[in-house]
């Protein structure tokens, strides 16, 4: 069988860098071909070279055996090449089928119109069972609707390859199947798909071929038959790897850390989505926090870290009432945080290393005049101590990447000896190795005797790391669970507002 | 801190700039039927060759500085101030009024200290109204800061053609300070005066203010985005005010040593553009201490060479604002090209 795509010997070089080397990627129509690699093993870049975001500095790349010149986005999705970006390219308020007609980009005396486009939106979703609402705003549609939306707009500019980057990273796991489902009808049909994941379950249980990229060359090309997950993350990182080293306990010490109560807050939408939640931490418990994007959890977490007013209730710290307090008081009072967005909220991306090793930290510790020898000092020790793989301390902290820039984040966290540490998705989109490094550190702290808040999308992290489990729900508690009661099914049914039988 | 490895690529590309724009500017003075190396000798060598150009060159120099600074702290929040026209003439009239007291006559010279608070005080006043529409209605201070220049220019009109005019009446400016009150000379028969002194002071605090306090810190923090401020805790709203407060006193200052060295009395063209040259100064010097000196000193030399450049080669001095326009959009030009190549991800 002839293949849809071959890419042969992509090279890209950033400088003196070389992000891939002479990788070699071959998909057949109605194949499922998996992406592995850990971040910064050169996935991204060569989705972006397939993408027309970067050109390479040597190799070709043939589409149904004709070589094409990829210069942009635009040639690439002639070529039938789309791609579903983590973040949806919609506008939200526009409805599907408006989006899908701006998409299609037709010269301004096209006849075709809005109507016609969504007749055959209609017959798209039939025929690959794609359920989307095609007359709402896409900004009232769920996630995983949006996401429907992105792949039926590719299917009707003809796409015959559909790139998937980490699709799951935002579904609940019922949405998953379903997303599933129509990757599988996608294939039956003679597309292929290219599926980028760091859950390697979802890669086992989806893809036909997998093919797994490590410090920017392809170390492995083999079909998905007879594989498990120790056995691709051996690939991965070249060495068997032990994930689970830090005994866990459930020492739960007796002192609250954390207490609030009835507490409310709005989005930044002024849309109130946090509703009356009442809850405790103390000191040497991790307390997960479970919920679908928009339940409430980010609400939650800024509003014990000080990043956000609650609109009402109380919240107070070791028997210290910071219900109106500042930003600037939960830091004295030793909140550490985490935050999901590494790269505007926890970090200023165009700072060196050592700038940001300063941020959200008391005035007790900087001094007024910073004495930046010891800055430097702490940075570069930190960076040896959690691993940051960075060319030094005065690396402009944008040039990391995810994983190296989480674990600095976290040693950052640490360093300050915070009484409570909240961490939002700490390891969302960070590859395997780097995610059980955090993971491991997060359960080291606990055992300190730090308390600890974790709101994750990552079910397994959940389970694994939590003593106790909040499931919210259109902002309120819906249900408190141990890992030891409870399945990643179970979990995904309540954070849906189905109460398990 | 800022390493100098990070900043060298920009300096060759400000460099870059210089000479791409003289090039361009060369066909300008050929379409003048001017000769463009003699002009550009004028322009660039004579200010820094004579003793009165160099007089001129420190003099035109020294509230580029100020003010520059003054520029520099608003950009370093992220915020833009166009209202250093309005704070300079605040300043001065601050300046101004303590140096036409009776106390002056009394005191003497140490009232000059009050005057600088003074007129300090009156910028901040004016700069602090923007800051306090940012903090508090969300209102864009680049707007709010470029339309009270008006409202400053036109009350010190009203003030120089009334209660504080020349007692003759004849002319709109106020009556001269005091001798003994202005700024000493630094260089005999030119107007070059000691507030450059204070100038250079000032960007040495400049640096240990931004760059090594807890409190420039944050300022940074905030101009290199609001979340990552918020998540550091710092209070958002007061800073903004804080920033536009202390970004016009400087720039208040630079007013009260304008006062002080050049005009010694209020005028209504005494700001000339200095305000807005001041912000060109702070983006061309990159925030940087040297880089804001290189900057004022390369405006400076552009707004002095022009005059020689006007007598002696009789190329219009309008042909400057065309270089200075070119050098700024080649420096930014140069500087978006740049951008793109940070952008990579290390492996």
């Amino acid at each position: 069988m002839e293949p849809l795509l071959e890419m042969r010997g992509i090279v890209k070089r950033f400088g003196s860098a070389t992000v891939n080397d002479h990788v070699n990627l071959t998909v057949y129509p109605g194949e499922v071909h998996a992406l592995l690699g850990e971040n910064g093993a050169g996935k991204s870049t060569l989705m972006n070279i397939l993408y027309g975001m970067y050109q390479p500095n040597e190799g070709m790349i043939r589409v149904r055996g004709k070589e094409v010149e990829i210069t942009s986005p635009k040639v690439s999705l002639a070529a039938g090449i789309g791609m579903v970006h983590q973040n949806f390219m919609l506008v939200d308020t526009f409805t599907s089928a408006e989006n899908v007609f701006l998409m299609a980009d037709r010269p301004f005396w096209s006849l075709t119109r809005k109507g016609q486009v969504a007749g055959e939106l209609t017959k798209l979703s039939e025929q690959y069972g794609i359920e989307v609402d095609l007359t709402s705003p896409v900004s009232k549609l769920s996630i995983g609707m949006q996401q429907r939306v992105e792949i039926l707009k590719l299917l009707y500019i003809g796409a015959d390859i559909l790139i998937f980057d980490e699709p799951t990273a935002v579904l609940a796991p019922q949405e998953c199947d379903a997303l599933f489902e129509i990757i599988k009808k996608l294939v039956a049909n003679q597309k292929s798909v290219i599926f980028i994941s760091h859950k390697l379950e979802e890669v086992l249980r989806i893809s036909d071929r997998i093919t797994v990229l490590s410090r920017g060359r392809v170390v492995e090309d083999t079909a998905n038959e007879n594989l498990d997950q120790a056995k691709i993350v051996e690939m991965m990182i070249g060495e068997a790897f032990r994930t689970e080293n830090v005994e866990k306990t459930h020492q739960t010490r007796q002192e609250v850390v954390l207490s609030i109560e009835d507490v409310c807050a709005a989005d930044s939408r002024g849309v109130q989505t946090l509703n009356h939640v009442t809850l405790q931490v103390r000191r040497g418990e991790i307390l997960g926090i479970a919920g679908l994007e928009g339940n409430g959890q980010d609400e939650l977490m800024d509003v014990i870290t000080g990043l956000r007013r609650c609109s009402a209730g109380r919240i107070a710290m070791a028997g210290k009432n910071l219900t109106a307090a500042s930003g600037e008081t939960f830091v004295r009072e030793g909140v550490g945080y985490v935050p999901s967005d590494r790269n505007n909220v926890a970090t200023v991306r165009k700072f060196c290393l050592y700038d940001n090793w300063l941020l959200r930290r008391k005035q007790r510790e900087t001094g007024h005049y910073l004495h930046y020898r010891k800055i430097i000092r702490d940075t570069e020790e930190a960076i040896a101590a959690f691993d940051v793989r960075t060319s030094g301390s005065d690396a402009v902290t944008e040039n990391l990447s995810g994983g190296n820039l989480q674990k600095f984040i976290l040693g950052r966290e640490l360093s300050k000896e915070p009484k409570l540490l909240a961490c939002s998705n700490p390891t969302r989109g960070i590859d395997v190795k780097a995610s059980w490094a955090i993971r491991n550190r997060i359960l080291q702290a606990k055992e300190d005797g730090m308390a600890v808040v974790l709101a994750s999308g990552d079910f397994e992290e959940l389970l694994y790391l939590s003593d106790r489990i909040l499931v919210l729900y259109k902002g309120m508690i819906f249900a408190e669970t141990t890992p030891e009661q409870t399945t990643v099914n179970q979990l995904g049914s309540m954070m849906m507002g189905v109460k398990p039988v | 801190m800022k390493g100098w490895r990070e900043s060298l690529p920009k300096w060759g590309v400000i460099l870059l700039a210089g000479v791409l724009s003289l090039a361009i500017g060369s066909v300008f003075i050929l379409v003048v039927g001017g000769n463009p190396l003699a002009a550009y000798r004028q322009l660039l060598l004579v200010p820094m060759s004579s003793k009165s150009g160099f007089g001129e060159l420190l003099t035109n120099m020294t509230p580029l500085l100020i003010a520059g600074v003054g520029m520099a702290i608003a950009r370093s929040a992220g915020l833009t101030n166009l209202g250093g026209e309005g704070q300079i003439y605040m300043g001065a009239l601050g300046m101004f009024l303590v140096c036409s007291s009776d106390l002056a006559d009394t005191v003497g010279k140490p009232v000059l200290l009050l005057g600088a608070v003074v007129a300090v005080a009156f910028g901040a006043f004016w700069g602090s109204i923007s800051g306090a529409l940012k903090a508090f209605f969300r209102a864009n201070e680049i707007i709010t800061s470029l339309l009270l220049n008006y409202i400053a220019v036109n009350f010190i009109g009203y003030l120089i053609r009334g209660p504080l005019q020349e007692p003759s009446g004849m002319v709109p400016e106020s009556s001269k300070i005091g001798e003994g009150l202005r700024l000493a000379k630094l260089i005999a028969s030119t107007r070059a005066h000691t507030g450059i002194v204070l100038a250079i002071v000032l960007i040495v605090l400049y640096e240990f203010f931004i760059y090594r306090s807890r409190v420039g810190y944050r300022i940074r923090v905030l101009g290199g985005g609001e979340k990552a401020a918020v998540y550091s805790g710092i209070p958002i709203k007061w800073y903004h005010l804080g920033v536009m407060a202390l970004s016009g006193g400087i720039a208040g200052l630079a007013g009260g040593v304008e006062l002080l060295g050049v005009y010694y009395r209020l005028t209504e063209t005494m700001a000339g553009d200095i305000g807005f040259t001041a912000v060109v100064v702070a983006l061309l010097g990159m925030l940087h201490p040297v880089g804001i000196v290189l900057a004022a000193m390369l405006m400076a030399l552009l707004n002095t060479g022009a005059q020689f450049m006007q007598v002696i080669s009789g190329v219009p001095i309008t042909l400057v604002d065309i270089l200075q326009g070119l050098i700024v959009l080649f420096v930014l030009l140069g500087l978006s090209f740049q951008l793109p190549q940070l952008k990579r991800k290390e492996g």
